[in-house]
């Protein structure tokens, strides 16, 4: 879905139209769906954000500003409200979720724990292991997951992306690169 | 072995993918109703405050009416008692300016007479001499013991018109010269009050003479006598008084009654 189209959804809800909200639906659910079970990593609570998710964007589809790009306003949206639920029901998770986004995260530990060791000696002994892709995302930490997840999901530029992270997309691209490399060493192209 | 990780990972968000639209739509209407029910409370509360600011504007608007009109009506109340207090007062004052006027006038009366006394002893020495001149002249034929007795008479005279209590009072002829009336004033006279006359205006007493000092009256006579009611009150029939008394018309020859200027009762 383009901008304008978007946009013409958008207004279509302002005037109470839930075919509108139904299209948009069909078209994001899987972005927003995967946004919210990457940090929530559980699938109910990522349903119960999700549909929260959508409610949420007919009542306040006054509030929309076109032109600003509608991938990374409904990502920014769905970020703080999976953060909102964390912080309702589970804020030892959260802790956990901050930890990992200032420093090592568990899931790069529990790659280390699948691996016996460090990824590199994996690599280097070219080991190559079929895994899921749950086994495979749990090799990337939080940063790297997100944006995997925006870039493949949301189909969202670098440019997009460092925007809506407030990051340099220098750093975007950086941390994407280190994604696909442990990808690629996981068995993935 | 190596496999595409953008379809893979799509295919898997995909295959666990909820079909969450229901929940969504429910939702949706659950929030509609509930904006509904919040707009009814809204629209209620929106009533109701209009209704209280309503009421509130009535009850300011008939304080900001009332209060003056109270003012108003205070303040005629307070002129009102205030008027009739000053009406009291004003009557107080007038009641007690014509008492005091009473009284000036009877110590002006009083002072006149004092000062008339003077004059009227004088005309009543000249008077006297005159007419102990005449009677002199008449009976006594020598010229120097006429001289001498007139002198003599004269001042025994003088001195029986200084105790004399009878004062002429001689109002001044007016530049046009219409009005010219005379008043003898009589002090000192006993009488007995004989009877009452009411002749619906004034009360007219029969009286006797018991003594007059001055000999203006002999002793049994009886004169007709009204009373100034501002001084004297009322006389007693049967009673003794000691009166002072005016002749407002000397000139004229009938009985006619004296007005009794002040009175005493004289117990022996």
């Amino acid at each position: 879905m383009t901008d304008q189209e978007f946009d013409q959804c958008i207004v279509r809800m302002q005037q109470g139209e839930k075919e509108a909200l139904k299209e948009v639906y069909q078209d994001y659910l899987s972005f927003v769906y995967a946004i919210a079970l990457d940090i929530l990593k559980n699938k109910e609570n990522a349903e119960d954000v999700t549909s929260d998710f959508f409610i949420k964007i007919w009542n306040i589809s006054n509030n929309y500003r076109p032109g600003n790009g509608h991938k990374a306003w409904m990502a920014r949206i769905i970020k703080n409200m999976t953060i909102d639920f964390l912080r309702k029901h589970k804020k030892e998770v959260l802790m956990d979720i901050l930890e990992d986004a200032s420093g090592e995260s568990e899931t790069e530990s529990y790659g280390r724990s699948i691996y016996g060791g460090d990824c590199k000696s994996v690599v280097e002994e070219e080991v190559m292991v079929e895994m899921s892709v749950e086994e495979a995302l749990a090799v990337l930490n939080s940063a790297e997951r997100e944006i995997i997840t925006l870039k493949i999901m949301g189909d969202m530029t670098f440019k997009e992306i460092a925007a809506l992270l407030d990051q340099p997309m220098g750093t975007v691209t950086w941390k994407y690169q280190n994604a696909i490399k442990k990808l690629r060493r996981c068995g993935y192209e | 072995m190596s496999k595409k990780f953008d379809e893979e990972y799509q295919e898997y968000i995909k295959q666990d993918l909820p079909d969450l639209w229901s929940r969504i739509e429910n939702g949706i209407s659950e929030q509609t109703k509930a904006s509904e029910k919040a707009l009814q409370k809204k629209r209620l509360a929106k009533k109701q405050m209009f209704a209280f600011a309503t009421t509130l504007a009535a009850c300011i608007c008939l304080f900001v009416i009332a209060v003056p009109i109270y003012k108003i009506v205070n303040n005629s109340k307070q002129m009102e008692t205030a008027m009739s207090s000053d009406m009291e007062v004003e009557n107080v004052e007038e009641e007690a300016m014509s008492e005091e006027t009473s009284m000036s006038d009877q110590a002006m009366l009083a002072e006149s007479s004092a000062e008339e006394m003077a004059p009227a002893e004088d005309s009543a020495t000249i008077e006297n001499a005159s007419k102990e001149d005449t009677y002199n002249e008449a009976t006594s034929s020598e010229a120097e013991t006429s001289e001498a007795t007139t002198t003599e008479d004269t001042t025994n005279a003088g001195t029986e018109n200084t105790s004399s209590d009878k004062i002429n009072n001689v109002s001044e002829t007016t530049e046009s010269g219409v009005a010219k009336t005379n008043v003898i004033s009589y002090q000192n006279v006993i009488v007995t009050i004989m009877s009452v006359e009411n002749t619906g205006e004034e009360k007219i007493f029969k009286a006797t003479v018991v003594s007059d000092a001055s000999k203006n009256f002999e002793v049994g006579r009886e004169l007709l006598l009204t009373i100034d009611t501002t001084v004297v009150s009322e006389f007693v029939v049967g009673k003794n008084y000691q009166i002072s008394m005016e002749d407002a018309s000397p000139e004229l020859s009938d009985v006619h009654p004296f007005l009794v200027k002040s009175a005493s009762i004289q117990t022996k």
